[in-house]
């Protein structure tokens, strides 16, 4: 037993070592907000209120409309102000570069007016101008720089490759302007793996210094903590040569203060070097996540669904952070030894007094658990918490067991009713726009049914797509590693020959892209249509991972089943650089 | 005004300026345009229109943008590589 226990004690300073080499401690708190826009008085007062309550960090908008509000007209005032106020409380800066100036968008591209700020620059001249004047400018004073606020389609109305263009001139400047900038690359969706892991692979992956990701809107931290342990144990492992530093720049701001302080402790388990907040929410977020700050992750205890629990160093201290969807109460012995019962009594909510989370008549002690989180003191976690960040399989075994992470494939069969769904999920995206269908039965056989306005008295939006989820269990952000093959198999054509047709959008490793079109044979009865594709990447982004399409039919499409299989990874053909290789023929109905 | 007084219309002008503040995207999704190079325009799969025509009804669609035609051009331009 002594033994085990020493052995316990050098198991726990190893991992505490290695944590200590990591840098594991929590992410450093900062804030988004525009405080160049704030009158002088109100800007000190915001800064203050962020300062006291434990933000050490401010990103704030280079607006290149105010700083060059004609062309070569540069103006610093504002923003110079801004700068100074957070420096001289001790605020570290971080600027963001864009949006774009108007009057550098190019007329012929009658982008409208209140949307040219997303737009780009017509020429690279007038971005580098404006790059260069910036850094010039601010040498000294700010050492990161971020190129635009999340490129995502709404706010930055250009292709990958052209925000990949502004990015690379950017650090080519910034780098030649001042050696010790460091370039922050934000996202365009929201924790994109696959994006991440196309960066890895491009020429473009030491340009950035900092990943800038954004949470996902889905309150399900399931997800999240699959994607941020793929991103540390997959796509950063490969990453070659100097792996960037991973920040969150921002994400729902309607999310729960309770969902925003579960994701800073999760971040916390995978090395999230800071997370910056909405500027709206960041004063009260701030003080909730005061006591969070100083905490170092030291590992896991539990990953869910129900509860969710991770250790954490405070000074020598240590506690388990707790938290549960549900209010539920556990005895804290659930989940590591207790070693100190006085210091047990003093386990609190999250910015709560001390005791808050202890039930006052249980004996041993009671913790009263909800959505947000709270700081158990007084177990000995050194035994019982997994000192790593969480793994996919540590997430996933996590996870109800669907039992099919062994199956060749998933399916959606809806003649078998309630049990129609087996690893292949479209019933809980049916909220998703243009995919809202229905379940109808057609020859006594269970069908999903798209809605297309095909008629001047077809009443309602349309509905052309049916969305499906693979189950993670038995894919998840295949990388193109995985081929698999797609089966649809559906009703004939009513109305002919090319009637009735459909093509596939699927999450690839280079973004949703589409299937040949197949047109659906015009006889009765069932057929079904199978398709290859050699570069899934099914990572959940926007949280679907294919869509069968039918807009461009004159008629309804009825689908009965959908499979996904796994195919052989060793191909005798040469790859097709497509990705895609449609069946030839039909298939016979199944 | 008394001091407390001051310091109450301070903190209300700020909670207002915060308040006002352009604040980054909710992070929805949407992250990138779908490519539709693949696609053959003024066919079924290109619901019968350009390819330009049918990245723009898509994006409205989903993401509630409407891309001018020249800059829905470039984007389908960039895609295919022209």
């Amino acid at each position: 037993m002594g033994n085990a226990r020493a052995w316990g004690s050098l198991g726990w300073a190893a991992a505490a070592l290695l944590v200590a080499s990591r840098g594991w401690s929590a992410p450093v708190l900062g804030s988004y907000a525009d405080l160049a826009a704030l009158p002088g008085q109100a800007r000190a007062a915001a800064l203050e209120q962020l300062a006291a309550r434990g933000v050490s960090s401010v990103r704030l908008p280079l607006d290149w409309n105010r700083v060059e509000p004609k062309p070569k007209l540069l103006t610093w005032r504002a923003d110079d102000a801004a700068v100074n106020a957070a420096r001289a409380l001790g605020l570290e800066v971080v600027l963001v570069l864009g949006p774009c100036a108007t009057w550098a968008v190019n007329p012929a591209w009658q982008v409208p007016a209140k949307e040219r700020a997303c737009s780009l620059p017509r020429s690279p001249v007038l971005w580098e101008r404006y790059v260069r004047a910036a850094v010039q400018h601010f040498r000294g004073r700010v050492r990161y720089w971020q190129v635009r606020e999340h490129p995502d389609a709404r706010s930055f109305r250009g292709t990958r490759s052209e925000y990949l263009r502004l990015l690379a001139s950017a650090a080519r400047i910034v780098r030649a302007t001042d050696p010790k900038a460091v370039i922050v690359m934000p996202e365009s969706g929201a924790l994109d793996i696959a994006e991440v892991d196309r960066l890895r692979t491009s020429n473009l992956r030491s340009a950035a210094g900092v990943l800038g990701l954004y949470l996902p809107a889905s309150p399900d931290l399931s997800d999240t903590a699959l994607a941020w342990a793929v991103l540390e144990h997959e796509v950063l492992a490969e990453w070659p040569g100097t792996r960037p530093r991973v920040w969150v720049l921002g994400g729902d701001i309607r999310a729960s203060a309770d969902l925003w302080l579960e994701h800073y402790l999760l971040a916390s388990a995978f090395g999230v070097e800071r997370l910056y907040l909405p500027s709206q929410e960041a004063s009260d977020l701030s003080l909730a996540c005061r006591p969070l700050v100083r905490l170092g992750y030291v590992g896991f205890l539990r990953l869910g669904p129900e509860l969710r629990a991770l250790a954490f160093s405070d000074g020598p201290e240590t506690l388990v952070a707790a938290w549960s969807p549900r209010e539920t109460v556990i005895e804290p012995a659930e989940l590591a030894p207790v070693r100190d019962p006085a210091a047990l009594r003093q386990s609190s909510v999250v910015g709560g007094p001390p005791g808050s989370a202890v039930l006052p008549d249980g004996d041993p002690p009671k913790v009263r658990l909800g959505p947000r989180p709270v700081l158990i003191h007084g177990l000995d976690v050194c035994a019982s918490a997994q000192s790593r960040p969480p793994t996919r399989d540590d997430v996933l075994a996590a996870r109800p067991d669907s039992g099919v992470s062994g199956l060749p494939a998933v399916s959606a069969d809806y003649a078998r009713g309630d049990e129609a769904e087996c690893g292949l999920y479209n019933r809980k995206l049916r909220d998703r726009v243009g995919g809202r269908i229905a379940e109808e039965t057609r020859d006594g056989r269970g069908h999903l049914r798209t809605r297309l306005a095909t008629g001047p008295g077809t009443p309602g939006p349309e509905n052309p797509w049916i969305y499906f989820d693979v189950d993670d269990r038995w894919l998840y952000l295949a990388r193109g590693r995985t081929p698999v093959a797609i089966t649809v198999e559906c009703e004939g054509s009513n109305l002919g020959e090319k009637a009735l047709g459909f093509n596939i959008m699927y999450d690839s490793t280079t973004g949703y892209r589409f299937t040949p079109w197949q047109w659906v044979a015009p006889a009765p009865g069932l057929h079904r249509y199978q398709v290859e594709l050699r570069d899934v990447s099914f990572g959940d982004r926007d949280g679907y991972d294919f869509r069968i399409n039918v807009k461009g039919s004159r008629e309804d499409l009825w689908v009965t089943s959908v499979t996904v299989e796994k195919l052989p990874e060793v191909l005798a053909e040469p790859h097709d650089p497509s990705g895609v290789r449609p069946t030839r023929e039909p298939l016979p109905p199944g | 005004m008394t001091r407390l007084a001051w310091c109450l219309v301070i903190l209300t002008m700020v909670g207002l300026a915060m308040a006002l503040m352009p604040q980054p995207a909710a992070a929805q999704g949407g992250g990138s345009y779908a490519n539709v190079s693949g696609l053959k325009p003024f066919t079924a799969e290109s619901n019968y229109m350009s390819l330009p025509g049918y990245l723009r009804w898509m994006t409205y669609t989903e993401q509630q943008v409407w891309l001018s035609v020249p800059e829905a051009k470039r984007i389908v331009a960039g895609q295919t590589g022209g």
